[in-house]
């Protein structure tokens, strides 16, 4: 809610400012840093083994071009005592092969490289079942479609999600995430509009009749949820309302970039009519 | 309590010891100068005895003044920038009444456009770090849309600088917006803001005078560490009924002023209301059909003259911005205030003005969309009591003193909703306090060219129950959650603010001042957003925010300069200690957080400078000449590894230029001319990805600078000739803003190079750009 309150609220100043404001691309000289390690893990409940990709960071003014970590120590282990090194299935990329996400389990993702240890640890939550799927028409563009999502939240707060949408097969990169501060122990629908940002969702994201829709939800942990919250808070990019930008607050001990989640994965689809 | 309670009992004695003894072998002139056209009091205005080398004194915030002689026939001069010197003769054998009335015009009427002070009064005074702005001073300067606006105004001078552009929001020598007491005829005005701080809530029709002190404060003033921007509505005109208004390009303006009992009592009533909601209704879209978007505000003052020794005012404010989307989103919020007022002389020589203020900002939020229908309310309240005695023992002394209890209730936004919402109510958690101040201000005229203002504030602050307060951990985790009881004090906090002044007097033309003062702030604002948000936060001092103090110590140079001291020079230096600041880890969210000082990190900091300033005041070109040159920083242990960094509102360069030219009677042009150092913000050191988005990487905060700043407005105004014997006035005022359509920066966002995937680039945003506006001006 207080983030719809800014949107509408910028809403309004763009009004007032209609056709006063104007961009331009400009140079800046950027300070530059050491190249940080950045750590991406995801275990699901899918049956899926877990992932893990390591990478570094690279100077702003640089090409993207982000160096694979290889040759790390990337160790899984949950807390019935279960472990296993995950295989550097190409450069960067690790995969584990026997343990699997199991609601409940915490589990520690341990990552040593260059005689650094970084460690994570999440904790699968309670599945949440994914009741509905429906589409809506937007409530500001009433010409536009949103996803409408709805599942009842158990009580107790602390129940985190995150949504992944994907039309026709594409994915669009917004982390549309939502906890139960305010909802707890109620049935939600919450319409998957871009409030607390994640990239910015171009033409090709828009919903259209006709489209396949499917969307993912995960049920997430709250150090997850805290991740995504603060990255979206530098994705977003909001002028008005920008805070001083700081970088997410990872899950990982030791300084390194990224979160570890495990979470469940729940999946719908159908065809906007 | 108890200490406050005997430090103005020994006030009292001192009053008591001391009146009767100068009485006998002196006597008193007292009165009140006022504006013969309108009745307002002209507060500022000079009294001198002519054949008394020194003798002298300024009338009060009320016009009042008095004056101690030995008895024997003098010449008594009283004079006030931009209107005509009286003088009158007087045998004194007795104490004595003497009311002044004042032409506006006089002699100087062709040349006096700029009547914005006088220009020796800030070379004799102790008093420094002030600055006084007229509104008929700012009458002519260009501003956005035309609205022309005495805060937007303040920031043209040195050491004041705006918190962004087209922002109501300022900061004073390195303060935090939040750290300036915004007093509006003595109520405080929590959100200074219209619709996003476009537009500042003050109808420059309603206000008299704006009186800030950037330092130095005197000790009557408390509760903010960085300024007091003390706003004076008009009393209203008790001659004859008068009516002003303007139609401007984004509000219109109407006000109405007159006598209830001519010279008795007036009264005074402004409205405004923006109308870019009426455009609304034009649109094809029905949404923005359905939605509004305005603010109003109305101000009304009225007061009364008993008789010779009393005299009531009352003054009120009602401002409310609203912004509603069809039928699923709306959102109002604002200020009310009122002020009653109580002025009564006890002797000709002891003024007392009693107040009983109420303040109140607040705002609501209503959503009804599918099954979420909610509203989040908030507020922050004041009852105010407030006692001010002066005391004018001789007429090189003036004793001031009193006290102020402040009852505060701030209720956090809370969610409202029923049973059958998808959304829950959430716990209100109002809290209460209770701020309380007394202070003593003794102004000597050591000798004729040596002045002192000493004070002492002693300033107490209580949280009180009932109320839930935790402890943290250092990483903010809840340690102990405690619920106290209604009305327990939960937690009091006593702070002594010695405040000093000086200045010696070098000659004619010139003076030299020194100060040092202690500010405490119990009240702080928390916000995280570049423009002014309505649901910004006030905060409470509690068991873990701590007052806020500052000292600041400063000395200037003051002089007059020109044949006809038509220019005014002044350059001040300070520097500036601050404990207790405030500030939030990395990610923090404010809005809808129930335990927002979990977030909270403590810290220090320090600001100094130096401000130049040359004006003229008189003559057909007028204006002023600004410039600055400041550092302001903040440490905390968990910020950039607890090294000094520059707050957001350091701003190493600050130039601003206001020229008013009058033409002839009929036109006049203006022009502002402002350029400054960028704020200091944080740009990304790298770059990394996360699910094949790209994610800026943060190092050092504020270590950047955004572009320096610049901007050009120009003005025009027409004033028709006016026609003998119609009492219709009518003017045309023309502006540009940001003439050289320069496109300064607003932000900055870091994205992914659209033309080339394999890059990133930097996009600023600019706002204003060529802002042609008119604005019809009449009165009658």
């Amino acid at each position: 809610m207080p983030r719809l309150n800014k949107q509408l609220l910028l809403a309004a100043a763009a009004l007032l400012l209609a056709g006063t404001g104007c961009e331009k691309t400009i140079d800046l000289k950027l300070n530059t840093s050491d190249s940080q390690l950045v750590i991406e893990g995801n275990l699901a409940d899918d049956g899926q083994p877990c992932q893990v990709s390591l990478n570094r960071s690279a100077n702003y003014a640089e090409t993207n071009n982000f160096p694979a970590v290889t040759g790390a120590t990337v160790t899984l282990s949950d807390d019935t005592g279960a472990r296993e090194t995950l295989r550097e299935a190409s450069p960067g990329q690790y995969r584990g092969a026997t343990l699997r996400g199991v609601p409940g389990r915490a589990y520690t993702l341990r990552v040593e490289t260059g005689g650094t240890a970084y460690v994570a640890v999440s904790t699968l939550p309670v599945v949440v079942p994914f009741d509905g799927l429906r589409t809506q028409p937007g409530t500001f563009d009433t010409k536009s479609i949103q996803a409408v999502v709805e599942y009842t939240d158990p009580v107790g707060e602390g129940n985190s999600y995150l949504f992944r949408q994907y039309r026709n097969g594409r994915l669009n990169k917004t982390y549309f995430i939502q906890n139960d501060k305010f909802t707890d122990g109620k049935r939600v629908s919450q319409s998957l509009r871009n409030m607390g940002g994640g990239g910015t969702a171009d033409d090709l994201d828009k919903l259209a009749s006709g489209d396949s829709l499917r969307v993912e939800m995960q049920n997430i942990d709250p150090n997850v949820y805290e991740y995504f919250r603060t990255l979206n808070q530098i994705l977003q990019n909001n002028p008005a309302f920008s805070t001083t930008p700081a970088n997410p607050k990872s899950n990982f001990s030791g300084g390194a970039l990224g979160y570890f989640s495990a979470h469940s994965r729940r999946v719908r689809r159908l065809f906007i009519p | 309590m108890p200490l406050r309670f005997s430090l103005l009992g020994l006030c009292l004695l001192l009053l008591l010891a001391s009146g009767p003894a100068w009485a006998q072998s002196r006597i008193t002139l007292s009165g009140t100068v006022k504006d013969a056209s309108s009745g307002e009091n002209l507060s500022g205005a000079t009294i001198r005895i002519v054949e008394l080398s020194g003798v002298g004194t300024g009338a009060n915030a009320y016009g009042f003044f008095t004056l101690t002689v030995p008895s024997g026939t003098y010449t008594v001069e009283v004079s006030f920038v931009g209107f005509a010197t009286q003088k009158r003769s007087v045998t004194t054998t007795a104490s004595q009444r003497l009311d002044f009335k004042l032409v506006p015009g006089g002699s100087e009427l062709t040349e006096v456009l700029v009547t914005a002070r006088s220009t020796d009064a800030g070379i004799s005074k102790a008093q420094m770090g002030v600055e006084t702005i007229d509104l008929k001073q700012i009458a002519k300067v260009p501003v956005l849309f035309g609205e022309k606006d005495v805060i937007k105004t303040l920031t043209l001078l040195p050491g004041i600088k705006s918190a962004g552009e087209g922002s109501s929001g300022f900061t004073v020598r390195g303060g935090a917006v939040d750290q300036n007491l915004i007093l509006l005829d003595e109520a405080t005005v929590y959100n200074a803001s219209h619709l996003l701080g476009f537009f500042s809530t003050f109808n420059s029709d309603a206000i008299k005078d704006l009186t800030v002190y950037k330092g130095g404060m005197p000790a009557q003033y408390g509760g903010r560490l960085s300024s007091v921007v003390d706003i004076k509505m008009k009393d209203g005109n008790n001659q004859q009924l008068h009516g002003s208004g303007g139609i401007g390009l984004i509000a219109s303006r109407l006000a109405l002023e007159g006598p209830i009992v001519k010279d008795k009592g007036s009264f005074l009533v402004t409205a405004r209301r923006t109308y870019a909601d009426i455009f609304l209704k034009l649109s094809s879209n029905p949404t923005t059909r359905q939605s509004s978007l305005y603010f109003y505000d109305l101000n009304a003052k009225a007061n009364y003259v008993l008789n010779e020794r009393n005299r009531v005012f009352f003054s009120g404010y009602l401002g409310r911005d609203a912004l509603g989307f069809s039928n699923t989103f709306g959102q109002t919020y604002g200020n009310q205030t009122g002020t009653l007022r109580w002025n009564h002389l006890f002797t000709d020589r002891i003024f007392s003005n009693t107040s009983l203020i109420f303040s109140k900002y607040d705002y609501q939020i209503k959503i009804s969309s599918n099954d979420r229908n909610f509203s989040i309310d908030s507020k922050i309240q004041d009852w105010n009591l407030k006692q001010d005695f002066e005391f004018y023992p001789s007429s090189a002394q003036t004793l001031r003193f009193g006290g102020q209890a402040i009852y505060h209730t701030i209720t956090p936004g809370h969610v409202t909703a029923d049973a059958s919402s998808g959304i829950n109510a959430t716990a209100d958690k109002t809290n209460y306090s209770l701020e309380t101040a007394a202070y003593v201000s003794h102004d000597w005229q050591a000798a004729p060219r040596l002045n002192f203002t000493t004070g002492l504030r002693l300033s107490g602050f209580s949280l009180l129950g009932p109320g839930t307060y935790s402890s943290y951990d250092a990483a903010g985790n809840v340690l102990a959650a405690t619920d106290y009881a209604c009305n327990k004090f939960l937690k009091t906090y006593v702070k002594l603010e010695p405040r000093f002044a000086a200045s010696l007097q070098l000659n004619e033309a010139s003076s030299v001042k020194a100060s040092y003062a202690r500010n405490v702030q119990n009240l702080h604002l928390l916000s995280n957003a570049n423009a002014s948000s309505p649901t910004d936060l006030y905060i409470p001092t509690s068991f873990n925010v701590k007052p806020e103090v500052a000292d600041q110590v400063s000395a200037g140079y003051y002089r007059t300069l020109g044949p006809k001291k038509e220019y005014s020079m002044t350059v001040e230096t300070y520097y500036k200690a601050l404990q207790n600041q405030l500030d939030y880890r990395d990610g923090t969210q404010l809005q809808g957080n129930f335990d927002v000082e979990a977030s909270l990190l403590y810290g220090t900091g320090r600001a100094y400078g130096i401000e130049f300033l040359v004006r003229k005041d008189v003559g057909r070109l007028t204006g002023w000449l600004g410039y600055t040159l400041s550092r302001s920083e903040r440490k905390f242990t968990e910020i950039n590894q607890g090294a000094y960094f520059p707050s957001r509102q350091d701003r190493t360069h600050d130039l601003s230029v206001v020229a008013i030219y009058q033409f002839n009677p009929k036109w006049s042009f203006s022009g502002t001319f402002v350029t400054s150092t960028g704020n200091a913000v944080t740009f990304p050191v790298g770059k990394y990805q996360i699910g094949n988005q790209l994610v800026s990487y943060f190092g050092k905060r504020n270590a950047d600078r955004m572009p320096f700043y610049q901007r050009l407005d120009l003005g025009a105004t027409y004033e028709k000739p006016h026609q003998e014997g119609h009492r219709f006035h009518s003017s045309w005022t023309f502006s540009v803003y940001n003439a050289l359509g320069r496109e300064n920066a607003y932000s900055i966002r870091f994205e992914a190079d659209p033309n080339d995937p394999s890059r990133t680039r930097a996009v600023q945003t600019a706002l204003f750009k060529f802002i042609p506006s008119a604005t019809y001006n009449f009165s009658f």
